[in-house]
């Protein structure tokens, strides 16, 4: 049931996306396969939204607007869709979350994965399942990019202890895992 | 050494000034130098109501409209003043200094009120009729009492600076619009003995232009005088109308358009785009109240430590590239700051460390390091208007009369970076709404915004201010909550935490 769910309803999810972002913006299907073989057998793994995120976090106002394209997989319930902005305020550093321009590395698989599995084992709503998703992913989004914009604002060259992060590689995976085992316990 | 250099024809004539001295108050307005003057009698200032709004420097039309009225008015203080033994101190935008010397009070309230009669009645007559609807009239104030009169640099623009209450009631007095035009206002205390007429207010206006309300005013007839006058100020104009065709346009300049000439950006009247940011000297007024009844060492050390202050606001305009700094009034002065980002965000955040820099008298510069400007007085602090007033529309301009060279302001940001400054208090920065919502949101956000007022209100504005406001609003726990509510169960997400492999 939760396969047919994540395949039936990605384009629900996309829609959800779109629905946040500011025209223009569009929602498309493209091949993941160059080669014509496979793109046959499976003509539209991947949804592409694009379109213009109006930034809102940490007290921005939404003055500030930039384009955002978001990749979303297949098996989006387990991966969170690839973000790529066109911000040209960002910073591409690894401690900054963008490895390699323009992708940004907004969210750790792992705690999407956690977070989705959780709603759906509780049998919470598929629209709720949708909703909270798509506004969690986009709000993680801004976030990520207004942190940026304030780090090339007001001079803020290194990420700040203080704003919350993940580490890098299996470090971060391991103090995810140790923070559910803690929720768990609790 | 030199002397006996000298004797022996070995060495060139040096001429001996002293570095800063004591003078009275007109051998310190004509000698080229550092020095102060412990006057004593009447400030007065005369106000010309503004002729085109705060459209002044929107146009050429209009700023030269309005440069021919304050160069004509100036020319007939000059001249008045130098009939009726006053001194010109300052010309300051739209408003006449002048100083008369007396320890009496009632003999130098009698000549100023003399002066100020035939003065109003002549120009009331001349340019009244000569500008038509652009006339709005002049307001006179005047009070009487020690000051100190401070003068620095060696040119004819070099500012004459007055410090004191008596110098400091009357302009604030008159310069937040209190006096009706075509009326002198002198402290009601006088009123009984001047004009026979007891008063308890602060203020008696005394309406100049209505000798039927006030029979006092025939005894400040003085024909003679009058007719000086209005023989000096036939044949300004008949020059100017001779002069008139070779008179310049007044272009809109750009900030990178400016060559440095002298103490002035511009020898030239411009019309240019800028930030006014005027401070003011917040608990200056009582220091040097308290100097004078100590006496002359400290009215000196008072003179010599805004020397310094003076000397500040020089380091402040040369440093940086392009700032007009407008003459001092008193312990106030204002800085036409052009934008020098781009201006999205200099309106954004930029235009905070002009601020700064000017309310910490420098202290993070090396020049503010080198010469402890911050430590010359304790206790004092600067109030901060700044605005760009829409679109930072101005006009700048130098006005020649007799030997001396004044440079004038006009326009909007002028206007409301004067108002907001008057509603501050030391240490306080306030900027109008359009500048607020001009500031990036995290800035916004640390102004509050002034009750009954279109003005917002914050109080030692740095960037590091600004820049931990931002670090504070990045945490994680400050990022939108998402919380859905199902069945009585309330749905909710993790914070933003962002990874990368």
């Amino acid at each position: 049931m939760k396969g047919f769910f994540t395949s039936e309803f990605r384009l629900t999810f996309a829609g959800a996306i779109c629905a946040q972002l500011r025209e223009p913006k569009s929602i498309q299907y493209q091949p993941a396969q160059q080669d014509y073989h496979p793109a046959l057998t499976n003509p539209a793994p991947l949804v592409v939204i694009k379109g213009t995120l109006p930034l809102y976090q940490h007290g921005e106002t939404g003055e500030t607007m930039v384009g955002i394209t978001l990749t979303i997989l297949s098996d989006w319930m387990r991966a969170s869709p690839i973000v790529a902005t066109d911000a040209p305020f960002l910073r591409a550093e690894r401690d900054w979350h963008v490895p390699l321009k323009p992708y940004i590395c907004h969210e750790l698989d792992q705690e999407w994965r956690w977070k989705l599995s959780e709603l759906w084992e509780s049998g919470t709503d598929s629209s709720n399942i949708i909703a909270v998703s798509s506004a969690w992913c986009i709000r993680n989004v801004d976030s990520l990019i207004t942190r940026h914009l304030h780090g090339y604002r007001y001079g803020i060259v290194k990420w700040p202890k203080q704003w919350g992060q993940w580490s890098h590689g299996d470090e971060g995976v391991r103090e995810f895992e140790a923070l559910t085992r803690k929720l768990e316990a609790a | 050494m030199l002397d006996t250099l000298s004797q022996l024809g070995g060495a060139p004539a040096l001429q001996k000034h002293p570095i800063f001295g004591k003078y009275a108050l007109g051998e310190l307005l004509r000698h080229k130098g550092d020095g102060y003057a412990w006057a004593k009698g009447i400030h007065l200032y005369s106000e010309l109501r503004p002729v085109e709004g705060l459209e002044i420097a929107q146009t050429d039309e209009a700023a030269r409209t309005y440069l021919r009225v304050i160069e004509e008015y100036t020319h007939a203080g000059i001249a008045a003043a130098s009939l009726f033994g006053l001194e010109l101190l300052e010309l300051q935008g739209n408003v006449l200094h002048f100083h008369k010397d007396g320890d009496n009070v009632e003999e130098a309230a009698i000549a100023a009120l003399q002066f100020s009669h035939i003065f109003t009645k002549v120009l009331y007559e001349t340019l009244a009729e000569d500008l038509g609807d652009n006339w709005r009239g002049f307001a006179i104030c005047m009070d009487h009492g020690d000051s100190i009169i401070v003068r620095r640099g060696k040119a004819s623009n070099s500012s004459a600076v007055s410090l004191g209450p008596s110098a400091n009631r009357p302009a604030k007095r008159l310069l937040y619009g209190k006096t009706p035009a075509g009326h002198a206002e002198i402290p009601g205390s006088w009123a009984a003995s001047l004009v026979g007429t007891p008063c308890r207010n602060a203020w008696f206006a005394i309406n100049l232009r209505d000798r039927d309300e006030l029979s006092i005013l025939n005894s400040f007839e003085n024909a003679e005088l009058e007719s000086q006058l209005r023989g000096i100020l036939n044949t300004y104009r008949l020059n100017r109308t001779l002069m008139a065709n070779r008179s310049q346009p007044v272009v809109l300049v750009n900030a990178s358009d400016l060559v440095d000439q002298g103490n002035f950006s511009t020898d030239q009247p411009l019309r240019m785009r800028a930030f006014c940011m005027r401070v003011d000297l917040d608990g200056f007024s009582s220091i040097v109240e308290r100097a004078f009844a100590r006496g002359d060492d400290a009215v000196e050390a008072i003179a010599k430590g805004f020397i310094k202050i003076l000397e500040f606001g020089d380091y402040f305009e040369k440093r940086h590239y392009g700032v007009v700094r407008l003459p001092w009034a008193g312990d106030c002065v204002a800085f036409l700051i052009p934008p020098t980002a781009d201006l999205q965000s200099f309106r954004g955040k930029e235009w905070i460390q002009f601020v700064e820099e000017w309310q910490t008298f420098g202290a993070n510069t090396p020049d503010g390091q080198k010469h402890h400007w911050a430590a010359i007085f304790s206790n004092v602090s600067w109030a901060v208007g700044i605005t760009y007033a829409g679109d930072g529309c101005c006009l700048v301009a130098p006005v020649s009369a007799l030997s001396r060279k004044f440079l004038i302001g006009a326009g909007a940001p002028l206007a409301i970076a004067h108002d907001a400054e008057h509603l501050g208090k030391g240490g306080e920065t306030i900027i109008h709404s359009t500048d607020h919502q001009s500031c990036f949101p995290t800035i916004r956000a640390l102004f509050s915004k002034m009750a009954g007022t279109e003005f917002w209100q914050t109080k030692e504005i740095t960037l590091k201010k600004v820049r931990d406001a931002a670090l504070e609003a990045g945490k994680s726990e400050n990022a939108s909550k998402i919380q859905i509510v199902e069945k009585a169960k309330t749905i909710t997400v993790p914070p933003p935490r962002p990874y990368c492999k």
